[in-house]
Parts: C-alpha cells; sequence; structure tokens
C-alpha cells in the first residue's frame, strides 16, 4: 500500500465542543450580551439582598411611615413604614426563584411528555398529544386565575408562593412538550440513530446518549422564555392579589400601589422602580433566549 | 471564433464573521455560441458561486469584488439590477440541480412558462400559452397541453427538469447555464436529459455552460472544460485534448481517481487530504498541500494560467515538466499517427 | 473454500399504505419483494439500481434496523429473523452499518473517540477506559485519521473524513460483515477514491465481506466481486461482475450499463435509451416489472411474471427471453458491433 506524507494545512482552527461553540457565537451578540449582564446584576442583588440593606423587608417601622427617597431610606417607606428599597431586593428574589422554579417544573413535565410521546409514538403519542392540545386550548391567565383562587384559597400567606410556583409550572408545559416531541421524532430518523441500533445500544442509551443530548439546547432557549413569561404571569397574579401575597413581596405584589390614584400621581417611586424590575428582567430574558436561539441553531437565523 | 460570452479576472468574495472567502478569485474564461463549456471541480470550487456572479445573483455577504463579464459588447458587472432582469431569462438563462425547489409550487406549470414569456417578449396570454406547450413539447414531454395545467409535484423529478430547460430556453436564449442538471436524477433519466439537451443546443444553437462534478457527463457533452479547484481555474482546454494530457496533477488526480467502465484498475489513485478551508488558504499553490508533486516553490508563488500548447491552459509552476515527459501523451501521439 | 457468510431468501419487505379515516390498509409498497442472494467470506457484492428500487430497504432489513415483513437470513448459518432483542444486540457486533450521508449519521454532540468507543463500552468488550481509549486510537488510525483527532467533534471534519469516523465505528466491534449504504455517493469524486481504497484495503486485511449498495454502477464494478440489479424491489439480474458486465442479459441491465457516461471523450457509445420512468412502487406493473419501459416487452411479459433462474455460469436472470441466444437485444448488439465505428 502506497502511503503519501501527510502534508498537513496549518490548521488555524481552534478545536472547540458544541457548547464553547455555542457561547462564542453567543459572545457576539452584543444585544444579547447585555440582556445578560442586566440579568446577572439582578441576580446578584437579590441573592445578595442581606448585604446590600441594613433593614429586614417586614419590620413595620410605625415611625416612618410613607417616606420619600432619602439616604436613609433609599427609595422611601411604604404604608407600614418598611424600607422599600429592601421590599424590591427581596421581592426580586421571590419573582426570580417563582419564575426559575415554575420553569424547572413546566421544564420536566414537557420533557418528560415530548421524549415519551415521540419515543415511543403510537396510541401513546396520540393520547398524550390530545391532552396536551387540550391544555393549550384554555386560555392561560384566566385559568390560572381561577386555579390559583380555588387552590390558594384556604391557604396561610407563606404557602401562596409554592402554590403560584406550581399552578404557573403545571400549566406551562404543553409547548415544551410539543417542542420536544418535535425534535425528538425528527432525530429518531437521523442516520446516527439506526447506527445506534446497529452497533446493538439499549433503549436507554440511546435515549439518554443520543437523544436527549441534541435536543438540550431547544429546552434551554425554550426555558428561558419560558421563565420570562413566568415571571410575568406571576406579577399579574400577584397583582390581582392572587398569586404571592404581602407580607412576602414580589415585584408583582409592589406595583399593587399603583392601583391607589393617590400613589399614581405623587409617589411614583413606590410603582417604577418595581415596574421596571419587572420590565428589566423579562426583556432581558427575551434577549438572552434571542440569542441562545441564534446561537445554539445558527441556520434559524433569517 | 468570435466569443459570447467572456469572464475576465472575475473575483468573487464573502465577507464572513471569519473571515474573507475568496470563493472565485481570479477566473478568466470564454464561452463561443452553440458550444458547450464544461466546468468541473469538486463541492466549493466555486463552479456554482461562478455562475451566480454572471447571473448577478451574488447576494449579501458576497460580493463581485473584481473582474469584468463581457457579454454582446456589455458589460454586466456594470448593470444595474433593471438592465439586468431584461438579461436573465432573456439572454442568459440557467436550470438548476433541484428540479422540486426551482419551480414555484403554487403555480401550475403553463403559469409559470407564460410569465418569462411574457415578461420578456411583449406577446399576449394566448400567443404564450401556445407558445409554452410548443415549448413543453420540443423538450418532449407528452400530452403537454396537459401538463401546463398540472402542478409541479405532479410530475416526476426527469420530467419537472425537463419543465425547467423549457421554461429556461421559451426566450431562446443565447447562453444556458445548466448548474448540475443531472445530479439529482437516475442514470437512467440523466442520459434522457443529456440527450435532449444535445439536441436543444443543435437545434437552436444555445451556447451550454455545464456546471458538474461528474468527469463521465462532462466527457460526453462539453467541447471545451475547465477545472477549478479552490476558486481558481487550474486547467482549460478541448474536451480531448484535457482528458488525453491532462496536465495539472489536480486534473489528472481526479481521472484516475474515477472508476471506468470501460477500464479495468486494481486500485484507483487518490487525490490525498482534502479541500483546504477558504478561510486559509494556503500561501503559495491552493494545490501544494495535496500536489505529489510539489516543491519549495509552490509553497510560496502563486502560479498563474499560462498557455502551454495551443489553446491549453495550465495554472501551475510545473507545468513545462509534466508537459515534456508526459508518458500518456506520447502514447496517444502515436495512436493517432 | 470460501465459506457462506450470509445468505438471504426470499426476503419481503412491504410497507402499508394506510388511507381513510380509520387508517385501514389499503395497499402496500412493495419496497423488497422476494429477494435472494449469498455472500461468501471476504467477498463484496455489489446491488446496483436507482432510486426508490428498495436497495437501501434490503440492506437495513438484512440488519434487521427495518423488520422484514417475511423471508429468511442465514448469518454463519444462524437464522437471525428469529432471534430475540437480546440476542440479536450480540449478533450485531458481527454485522455492521455504513451510512451515505456523512452529516446526519454521527451525533453532532459526542467526540470521534465517544462516537467509535461507545460500542465497546457498551459491549463491555474493555474494561479500564485507558483500553478502550487505546483500541479506539488504532480503530481510527487504521482508517486514516489521526489519533489528534479523536477529542473533536464530526463539524471539525470534512465530507471524507466523516466518513472515515463512520467507518472507524462500523470497525470498532471486529465485525465480519458490513452494510454499506451508498457510502461513497455524497463525497467528492477525489474523496471517493480514498473511501474506496479504504475499504478494499480493510476487506483484504481483515476478511470482511461487503454487501455495497450503490446507484453508480462504475463505482460497483470497481470494488465488487459479484453485482446483483434491482428494479422495483426486485433482483433482476445476479451475476459475477465481469461475467456481468461482459455478457449483461437482462434488458434494464442492459440500458444501464448503457447509458453510464464513461469519462473518455474519444469513446463514443451507442446508448440504449430506455423511455419513460420507473413506475411507483405501489402499482407495480403485473407480470414483468420492467415490460413498461422494456423496448422489447411481449404478450407474456405482461402476463407471465419471469423465474429468477440461473442461466449457466451463477449468472441469474429474471427474464423470459434470457436462455434464448436470439433475442432481439443480442441481435442489436452483434450489428452494432460489426458496424465501424
Amino acid at each position: 500500500m502506497r502511503i503519501f506524507a501527510v502534508k498537513a494545512v496549518p490548521n488555524q482552527e481552534k478545536i472547540m465542543g458544541p457548547w464553547q461553540m455555542v457561547w462564542s457565537r453567543f459572545k457576539k451578540n452584543k444585544v444579547a450580551l447585555v440582556g445578560l449582564i442586566i440579568l446577572a446584576l439582578l441576580v446578584v442583588s437579590a441573592v445578595l439582598a442581606p448585604l446590600l440593606t441594613p433593614y429586614e423587608f417586614d419590620t413595620i417601622d410605625t415611625l416612618s411611615i410613607n417616606k420619600p427617597p432619602s439616604l436613609q431610606h433609599l427609595l422611601g417607606t411604604d404604608d407600614l413604614g418598611r424600607d422599600y428599597f429592601t421590599r424590591i431586593l427581596y421581592g426580586g428574589r421571590i419573582s426570580l426563584q417563582v419564575g426559575l422554579f415554575a420553569v424547572v417544573i413546566s421544564v420536566i413535565l414537557g420533557s418528560i411528555v415530548g421524549g415519551i410521546s415521540g419515543y415511543y409514538g403510537g396510541w401513546l403519542d396520540n393520547i398524550l398529544m390530545r391532552l396536551t392540545e387540550i391544555f393549550m386550548s384554555f386560555p392561560f391567565l384566566p385559568l390560572a386565575i381561577t386555579v390559583s383562587a380555588i387552590v390558594g384559597n384556604n391557604l396561610p400567606g407563606e404557602y401562596k408562593m409554592y402554590i403560584t410556583m406550581m399552578v404557573i409550572g403545571f400549566l406551562s408545559w404543553p409547548g415544551l412538550a410539543r417542542i420536544v416531541r418535535g425534535q425528538i421524532l425528527s432525530l429518531r430518523e437521523q442516520e446516527f440513530m439506526q447506527a445506534a441500533t446497529a452497533l446493538g445500544l439499549s433503549d436507554t442509551r440511546k435515549i439518554f446518549r443520543h437523544l436527549l443530548p441534541n435536543t438540550v439546547g431547544y429546552i434551554i432557549v425554550y426555558a428561558t422564555v419560558g421563565m420570562a413569561s413566568a415571571i410575568l404571569t406571576e406579577s399579574a397574579l400577584s397583582f390581582l392579589g392572587l398569586g404571592v401575597v404581602p407580607p412576602t413581596p414580589t415585584w408583582g405584589n409592589l406595583v399593587q400601589f399603583a392601583r391607589d390614584s393617590y400613589v399614581l400621581q405623587y409617589r411614583p417611586w413606590l410603582w417604577i422602580p418595581p415596574g421596571l424590575c419587572i420590565f428589566l428582567a423579562v426583556i432581558s430574558i427575551n434577549l438572552i433566549g434571542d440569542g441562545l436561539r441564534d446561537a445554539i441553531d445558527p441556520k434559524s437565523q433569517r | 471564433m468570435s466569443k459570447l460570452l467572456s469572464v475576465e479576472n472575475l473575483k468573487t468574495h464573502f465577507f464572513t464573521d471569519k473571515g474573507v472567502v475568496k470563493a472565485v478569485d481570479g477566473v478568466s474564461f470564454s464561452v463561443e455560441p452553440g458550444k458547450t463549456l464544461g466546468i468541473v471541480g469538486e463541492s466549493g470550487c466555486g463552479k456554482s458561486i461562478t455562475s451566480m456572479s454572471i447571473m448577478r445573483l451574488i447576494d449579501k455577504p458576497g460580493r463581485i469584488v473584481e473582474g469584468d463579464i463581457f457579454f454582446e459588447n456589455k458589460n454586466l458587472v456594470n448593470l444595474n439590477q433593471k438592465e439586468m432582469r431584461k438579461i436573465r431569462g432573456n439572454d442568459i438563462s440557467m436550470i438548476f440541480q433541484e428540479p422540486m425547489t426551482s419551480l414555484n409550487p403554487v403555480f401550475k406549470i403553463g403559469k409559470q412558462i407564460t410569465e418569462v414569456l411574457m415578461l420578456h417578449q411583449r406577446i399576449d396570454k394566448n400567443e404564450a400559452n401556445k407558445k409554452a406547450i410548443e415549448m413543453l413539447e420540443l423538450v418532449g414531454i407528452p400530452r403537454a397541453d396537459q401538463v401546463v395545467l398540472d402542478y409541479p409535484h405532479q410530475l416526476s423529478g426527469g420530467m419537472r427538469q425537463r419543465v425547467m430547460i423549457a421554461m429556461a430556453l421559451a426566450c431562446q436564449p443565447k447562453i444556458l447555464i445548466a448548474d448540475e442538471p443531472t445530479t439529482a436524477l437516475d442514470v437512467t433519466i440523466q442520459a434522457q436529459i443529456l440527450e435532449l439537451m444535445n439536441d436543444l443546443k443543435k437545434k437552436m444553437n444555445t451556447a451550454v455552460i455545464l456546471i458538474t462534478h461528474d468527469l463521465g457527463v462532462i466527457a460526453n457533452m462539453a467541447d471545451d472544460v475547465i477545472v477549478m479547484y479552490s476558486g481558481q481555474v487550474v486547467e482549460d482546454a478541448p474536451v480531448k485534448e484535457l482528458y488525453a494530457n491532462p496536465i495539472h496533477p489536480y486534473t489528472r488526480g481526479l481521472l484516475n481517481s474515477v472508476p471506468n467502465l470501460a477500464e479495468d484498475k486494481k486500485r484507483l489513485d487518490s487525490v490525498e487530504g482534502s479541500v483546504p478551508n477558504p478561510l486559509y488558504l494556503p500561501e503559495g499553490c491552493n494545490f501544494y498541500p495535496r500536489c505529489k508533486y510539489a516543491c519549495e516553490k509552490c509553497k510560496t508563488m502563486k502560479p498563474q494560467l499560462i498557455e502551454v500548447k495551443k489553446g491549453h491552459k495550465v495554472s501551475c509552476l510545473m507545468a513545462d515538466s509534466f508537459v515534456q515527459d508526459s508518458p500518456l501523451r506520447q502514447e496517444r501521439m502515436s495512436d493517432n499517427a | 473454500m470460501p465459506k457462506q457468510l450470509l445468505e438471504v431468501r426470499n426476503l419481503k419487505k412491504y410497507f402499508p399504505v394506510k388511507s381513510g379515516f380509520l387508517k385501514k390498509t389499503t395497499s402496500f409498497v412493495k419496497a423488497v419483494d422476494n429477494i435472494s442472494f449469498k455472500i461468501d467470506k471476504g467477498e463484496t457484492l455489489g446491488l446496483v439500481g436507482e432510486s426508490g428500487c428498495g436497495k437501501t430497504t434490503v440492506g437495513r432489513s438484512i440488519l434487521r434496523l427495518i423488520e422484514p415483513t417475511s423471508g429468511e437470513v442465514f448469518f454463519n448459518d444462524e437464522s437471525i429473523l428469529i432471534k430475540n432483542k437480546q440476542a440479536m444486540r450480540s449478533l450485531r457486533r458481527d454485522m455492521q452499518i455504513i451510512f451515505q450521508d456523512p452529516y446526519s449519521s454521527l451525533n453532532p454532540r459526542m467526540t470521534v473517540s465517544e462516537i467509535v468507543g461507545e460500542a465497546l463500552v457498551a459491549h463491555k468488550l474493555y474494561k479500564k477506559g485507558k483500553e478502550v481509549k487505546d483500541k479506539v486510537a488504532e480503530i481510527v488510525e487504521i482508517c486514516g485519521l489521526a489519533r489528534y483527532h479523536m477529542n473533536r467533534y464530526p463539524h471539525q471534519f470534512s465530507g471524507g473524513q466523516r466518513q472515515r469516523i463512520g467507518i472507524a465505528r462500523a470497525l470498532a466491534l471486529n465485525p465480519t460483515f458490513i452494510v454499506a449504504d451508498e457510502p461513497v455517493s455524497a463525497l467528492d469524486v477525489s474523496i471517493q477514491s480514498q473511501i474506496l481504497n479504504l475499504m478494499m484495503d480493510l476487506q483484504e486485511s481483515m476478511g470482511l465481506g461487503y454487501l455495497f449498495i450503490s446507484h453508480d454502477l462504475s463505482v460497483v464494478k470497481h470494488i465488487s466481486h459479484k453485482i446483483g440489479v434491482m428494479y422495483l424491489g426486485s433482483l433482476v439480474e445476479l451475476a459475477d461482475k465481469n461475467e456481468l458486465y461482459n455478457n449483461p442479459i437482462h434488458p434494464y441491465t442492459r440500458a444501464l450499463l448503457s447509458v453510464i457516461p464513461i469519462p473518455d471523450p474519444t469513446i463514443k457509445k451507442k446508448s440504449i435509451q430506455i423511455s419513460g420512468e420507473i413506475p411507483s412502487n405501489v402499482n407495480v406493473p403485473k407480470g414483468c416489472k420492467f415490460h413498461t419501459r422494456c423496448p422489447m416487452a411481449k404478450e407474456i411479459c405482461r402476463t407471465k411474471t419471469p423465474e429468477f433462474k440461473d442461466i449457466g455460469n451463477n449468472h441469474f436472470v429474471a427474464c423470459h427471453f434470457a436462455s434464448q441466444n436470439q433475442c432481439p437485444w443480442q441481435q442489436m448488439n452483434d450489428e452494432e458491433n460489426n458496424k465501424p465505428v
């Protein structure tokens, strides 16, 4: 056998794994990076809340109620004399947590339902998909309001947070289930899956080593966007008094002050900051989601 | 013979995030009326981009950065889009590899052909309809008067390619660019389409630019051939000359690496390695990393396309030595004598 | 004496066509319709045919990537279609597949060493990670890749290199039989020959048997020992390579051979054009499946299915006129040969 000398062209291309590639593409998207920075700031300030403020979020100080912003109280105090800046920091904790856990619940449910549906197909797929469609055909917000009103009615206030998480989580999985199912269906037909069968690999190995890793990208994109909408939903529910209730602060129930026309007109520091926080959180997460989508699947770019 | 189209030092570059891709980098060739020019090369060699450049169909991030394309005293590179539209489909038309995606699925076959006709030829609908049926009959479609009422998906791949040809030839263009016209088709259908193209070429005296990777198709169809590698022309010769006396090591490697029904080879020659990344082209000759005969100067000097004998141009620094001692050439020469 | 590696008997694969509200099976796509052949150890059987002729389905049915409808497949004299899932899984170590598409056939999220080494781990052939790594490195180098390629991902390779990875994956378990499904069709010509050479070298050194599926007769002729020609799910002709190319009997084979463009402009051969297109394999023509396109079809061809029989020299043909020397084709051919070109 003749062997030619291998004259390698100097290879300037760096070796990158799929995730490194995603990151390097994501980095180039300046808008998404701004989103990432904003979200990081919000998260850090929520996590480090006890270090950033000397007050407790629920210490009532009757001597200083309804104070405007000052050096002592950066954003003033509310009608019970609680430091408002502190309440916004802690409110961020709750809002972000609710958003995160709601998404975790919906991702777990959605991946399992979608995965089973896509991999096994047949009648099981039929049943699960009809179920998903039923869930999808309810208008989301009215349903969430009704469910949290019924379930949360007889519960003490501090549990309401968990109820809100679960209501949002259990109601928002169908979209993901359909995405995962579609992915698995198309992946199943790829030749590397046939190769896996031909190599004699077991079903579990095929699912966990071949199918799932290839859907992770889409799940992550869905999860980020889902988190933004979960935060919005939580705010809406809390604003209506059906989500998390005071004294536990969330951005949503803090905006409630705006319902009072006096506050709306003369004490803008009570409703603009939490509203702004919701706005920033949602927009930054959506920007990250968009950036991730383009980075994970460059072909989808227009 | 006079030249119908002449491409001179064409450079089409793509400005991507990662750098400049010199997809077509200094390509020159010419096409004579009624002749077929074959462009051969492997994927990514720039053969399709060359044809898209002629049609001025290059989109961002690509751009023709240099060069001229002369067609009937006009330089296509300088025309605006409106002037170009008059030429496309009328004087120069194109058929593509994938006959499914190049026909619009929501329009009837007849409408797609009459549209082109009415746009370029100022004839009314009835006339256009008649002409469309005539064209379909010309390309050998049975029941042409009914097929005009069909949608593309109702036809098979071979039939669709015939429709594409009918559409492309409807305005009796002077040049037909065929980009891998038979690659997606089965061999028996390929034979039908190739024969049809040859017939029509003779009938209508259309010049054809045939782009393909299939050396067999080129051998049967082309009058002249250019071989492209990494955005450049490495060899340009009449077809018989090229197959009898290939000079460039790449051309020779290519010819020796295809299994041939007519002869038995124990082992195929192959061009080792793979096509260089267009972002990081070698400094000297683009082919030197894969070339068996590469020497020091190939690594640093860019070869030029020069005429080594009449009508036979090669872009290789070592071309002279290959012309001298090509045993194959000696053999064929004595055969012909 | 060469020993038989694989035997396929009367293999059939019908895909049901369902229609209507209740998804009733109304008809069948006869993708593979009664196919039989044998492959010896270290031998290559080439399977050619145009798109939709069922050649890919044959390959996948043999490996039970698709469950055949009926028929028998013997591998080393064991009937494999009756094996259960567990037994099949261990049998898969001996029979592997190489795919056409070098892109979709490799998992984009796994490195080369994971792709090639996965089966070694799954079948518990090696215990230590280091042993697996060494074995993978060995196979990768046999397939013409470098050791430093092992930690790279598929997207960092060219089409030809990816095909080498696919071959390495198939070789990892040390199989004796490989189904190669159009392994070079997606590759450029200069790369094609590299892969063909690699496959032939591997056959020589490891004694592999190949079922080489392709639409390209030149490629098949180069690599195969025996060749089978398929049309609409059935074999129409099967013979040793040289016998088939020098003495093709079936009109379809003849037409197919005549329309292949030869890369030599000085050879102008008369191509036998067959008109029309392949009928859909839902409504397969009655009688001889080729009669709708066959220029010499007679009455009998429309009514009676020709038998696939040996006409001597291990040359099997399915044509009513196979054994008659003076068939019209023969005459046409003779006239042509006598004409000066």
